[in-house]
């Protein structure tokens, strides 16, 4: 519209020009109300919970909508919607809900909201989310009965990541709507989405958990990490998430701004295809079916050297596919002490499998979507030439990467990809990157590499049918032990996440790396 | 030789500043492509060749520079100079193929439309408008991303960006030849077509193109600079100009700004030779700046 200019207003434009600036007069007048914008690297694509899950439209999500368990920045579990739980026998699990809890529209949570969700998962994309769901009902307007197909002592820690929507407003709106109006019980509610510019939402002032301290957020995805810094030095975004680790020490020296950094979950992974034929060797057979080979890979890649030049040192290098925190974590199992960086080993080891004069092959990762992930490929590129494995470069942005890669990944040999597992539990990851694919609906529906151990498959199945959470990181961990042996992916490393903010905004650094305004606060 | 030696455009070059200049540029960026990567240490496109714990060194004069990376290292541990080098091979041998396949596109479709007119010349002229009212790089950026990345994709992104320039000059040139009277008298004598274009339009439309044949070098360049900038350009192992820029252009608020500005100096000076060159032949070869 200001692209007309003033002479260009007719009276409606000039009608709408007034009711605008009367609204903007009212919001002022209300309480001088605080303000914070964050730029993120990405938009979100949709903002359905139940259509999409990536990290950008998860950090939106969790603003609009609530679990019935939430997760604490420190990863562990906590009340949500749900103010209890119990488990009454080993397949049915009870929830209490919180009275009085308002949906955006003024609506009361009820059971029936948190059954309906279920359901609707059911038919989504994410129905992963809900697998280990048989039935819900409920009982009365503020408890609900969960029905597991088998004992699974996870549950609650499960439905963390199950965002409850509103039934009415949902069947109203239908899937596309609800994929651009979000309206749930969240701390914000959505105030104007321009797609690739900004996305701002409003205070929710009935949330349950107390009205949020900032009134206005605004989400910026700006991709180009230095553009990013220079968005926060010039002044045009009080937060920026994923500081270039070549910035860091520059924004650091800087008085008027602050670096929060923490270790993330994120593991860099490669999947490394185990098929018959792999699609970019041009070999009858693919090399990468001796185990031998797959180690070689593992001890030509120096790990060290990735974390301290490519990465700053703003990494740490992965020790196994799960961090400690997790259930399946085996203590003192290590990659780096299993499979030490050693060139000469490593071709020793091709020689030994009879490829000393190595392959070519392609590797798959994104050029936009983890911290040096560019940089990363060409100087894993440069390490693997050293045992004659020649790597081609294939990087794409992060649009078209997870579309290319999708299994049953007909295209690829080499993916590296990042992988987190927020739920705590080694079981989820293992159950979908690396359980043979087919076997199971549900089950290794990202299983890039065809990885098929029926051992390590025992180990999983085990681990789903019991209630007990010791006995299921008892059984992840001889999952975790197999994988480390047969060495489906090769773990990297976990990335830091880093963020930069003026001195008077309070950061709140989640394990999930889930950015949460309703923990932030602007003095 | 001897002739051109004397001739009146060799007289006036030698009397011309800003053209030896250029000339000069020319020459030591031919001289420097062609046996530069016998001089340099390092093949930056060898993946096995870089050492990664080399990487992000400054340039030589600099504290923490080593001798060995005069103008210091990218993050990959790959010689600037050595990347300068090899780059600009990929970006004269795009800008100057790129060049010569519009110029022979574009000088044949021109030919035709200006010869035999009718239906022929307005479809061939309205295809060429239609081009002409789209942002080049946007264009090119729009094929890449149809057709993918490569360095023969850049190319058939530039030809069909650049032969459009040379159809309108030569159609508007072959109008006027074909009035006149020895295309008249070719005609009567009973020519075929085809010879009456090949043997005497074509050597008269010629001049003006080696004009802007020649600014056209200097342009594809810069032009696959920007795409590779934009990251649809070479792959990322086997960086031009452009891209060296970009891979720079990350970490240049990091306080490391070697990576991006030698590259950067040296499109600049490539493209100011070029056009220097350009801007004496267009005096030079057009009479009516005589």
């Amino acid at each position: 519209m200001m692209k007309n200019g003033l002479a260009g207003l007719t009276r409606r434009n000039l009608f709408a020009l007034a009711l605008m600036s009367g609204v903007a007069l009212s919001g002022a007048a209300h309480a001088q109300g605080k303000s914070l914008t964050i730029a993120l690297t990405a938009d979100a694509v949709i903002l359905d919970p139940h259509a999409a899950n990536e990290l950008t439209g998860n950090i939106m999500f969790y603003h609009f909508y609530d679990p019935l368990v939430s997760r604490t920045p420190e990863l562990g579990f906590e009340p949500g919607l749900a103010e209890s739980w119990q488990i009454v026998d080993d397949t049915t699990w009870v929830f209490k809900l919180r009275k009085g809890v308002k949906f955006h529209n003024g609506d009361e949570l009820k059971a029936s909201d948190v059954v309906y969700t279920f359901e609707r998962l059911k038919k989504a994309l994410m129905s992963n989310l809900v697998a280990n769901i048989a039935s819900s009902r409920a009982i009365d307007d503020y408890t609900v009965e969960i029905k597991t197909p088998k004992p699974y002592a996870v549950l609650h820690m499960a439905l963390a990541e199950v965002l409850i929507v509103n039934e009415k407003y949902t069947k109203a709106m239908g899937d596309e709507q609800m994929g651009l109006k979000p309206m749930g019980t969240g701390p914000y509610k959505l105030a104007e989405w321009v797609k690739e510019d900004r996305l701002s939402m409003t205070a929710h002032a009935d949330y349950w958990r107390g009205k949020p301290k900032i009134d206005t957020v605004t989400f910026k995805p700006i991709t180009n990490p230095a553009t990013r810094t220079a968005a926060l030095l010039t002044g045009g975004v009080d937060v920026i998430q994923d500081l270039s680790v070549r910035d860091v020490a520059s924004v650091k020296a800087n008085a008027a701004y602050d670096v929060v950094t923490r270790p993330s979950l994120l593991n860099m992974v490669i999947a490394i295809d185990t098929r018959e034929k792999s699609p970019t060797i041009d070999l009858p057979t693919n090399p990468m079916r001796d185990r031998r080979v797959r180690e070689a890979l593992v001890r030509a890649i120096n790990v060290e050297a990735i974390k301290t030049v490519v990465m700053n040192g703003f990494a740490t290098p992965s020790e196994q596919y799960v961090p400690s925190s997790h259930l399946g974590y085996v203590p003192g199992l290590d990659f780096r002490k299993l499979y030490p960086f050693d060139v000469e080993k490593a071709k020793a080891l091709m020689k030994e499998a009879g490829f000393e004069k190595g392959f070519a092959m392609t590797l798959d990762t994104t050029n936009n979507r983890y911290v040096n992930d560019g940089a990363i490929a060409q100087a894993l590129a440069g390490m693997l030439a050293r045992i004659n494995v020649k790597l081609n470069l294939n990087l794409m942005p992060r649009s078209n990467f997870f579309g290319y890669i999708r299994v049953p990944s007909d295209k690829s040999s080499f993916i590296m990809s990042g992988w987190d597992t927020p739920s705590g539990d080694a079981g989820n990851m293992y159950s979908t990157l690396m359980y043979s694919r087919g076997k199971k609906p549900g089950f290794g529906q990202a299983n890039r590499g065809s990885f098929a151990n029926d051992e390590f498959d025992s180990w999983i199945d085990k681990a789903d049918a019991t209630a007990d959470i010791k006995q299921r990181d008892a059984f992840l961990k001889e999952a975790t032990q197999v994988a480390a042996r047969e060495i489906p992916m090769i773990p990297l490393h976990y990335e830091q996440d880093i963020y930069a903010a003026k001195k008077n905004v309070k950061v709140v650094p989640r394990m999930d790396k889930f950015i949460w305004a309703y923990e932030m606060d602007v003095n | 030789m001897k002739r051109f030696a004397a001739s009146e455009l060799f007289h006036s070059f030698r009397h011309n500043r800003s053209a030896m200049i250029g000339a000069a540029i020319v020459a030591m960026f031919v001289v420097m492509v062609s046996i530069g990567p016998w001089l340099v240490a390092q093949d930056p496109y060898d993946v096995a060749q870089l050492e990664l714990m080399d990487s992000f060194k400054p340039p030589v004069w600099l504290e923490g520079g080593v001798p060995q990376y005069l103008l210091g290292t990218d993050g990959q541990g790959r010689d600037v100079l050595a990347s300068i080098v090899y780059g600009s091979r990929i970006s004269l041998f795009i800008g100057f193929t790129a060049m010569l396949g519009s110029c022979v596109l574009g000088a044949a479709l021109g030919l035709l439309a200006g010869f035999y007119g009718g239906k022929l010349d307005s479809v061939i002229m309205r295809i060429a408008d239609i081009q002409l009212s789209f942002p080049s790089v946007l264009t090119a950026l729009f094929l890449m991303s149809a057709f993918g990345t490569g360095a023969d994709k850049v190319l058939i992104a530039l030809i069909s960006v650049g032969w459009v320039v040379y159809a309108r000059i030569v159609r508007g040139s072959t109008l006027r030849e074909s009035q006149k009277e020895y295309v008249q008298a070719a005609r009567v004598s009973g020519l075929p077509n085809r010879k009456i274009i090949l043997r005497h339009v074509l050597p008269n439309v010629l001049t003006p193109l080696i004009v802007v044949a020649t600014i056209q070098v200097g342009t594809f360049i810069l032009i696959e600079a920007s795409l590779s900038f934009l990251g649809v350009g070479v792959p990322i192992t086997e960086p031009s100009l452009g891209l060296l820029i970009k891979n720079g252009f990350d970490v240049l608020f990091s306080g490391l700004w070697w990576i991006s500005v030698f590259p950067g100096l040296f499109i600049m000076l490539i493209v100011f030779g070029i056009n220097l060159l350009g801007d004496f032949l267009r005096d030079e070869l057009n009479p009516r700046l005589k």
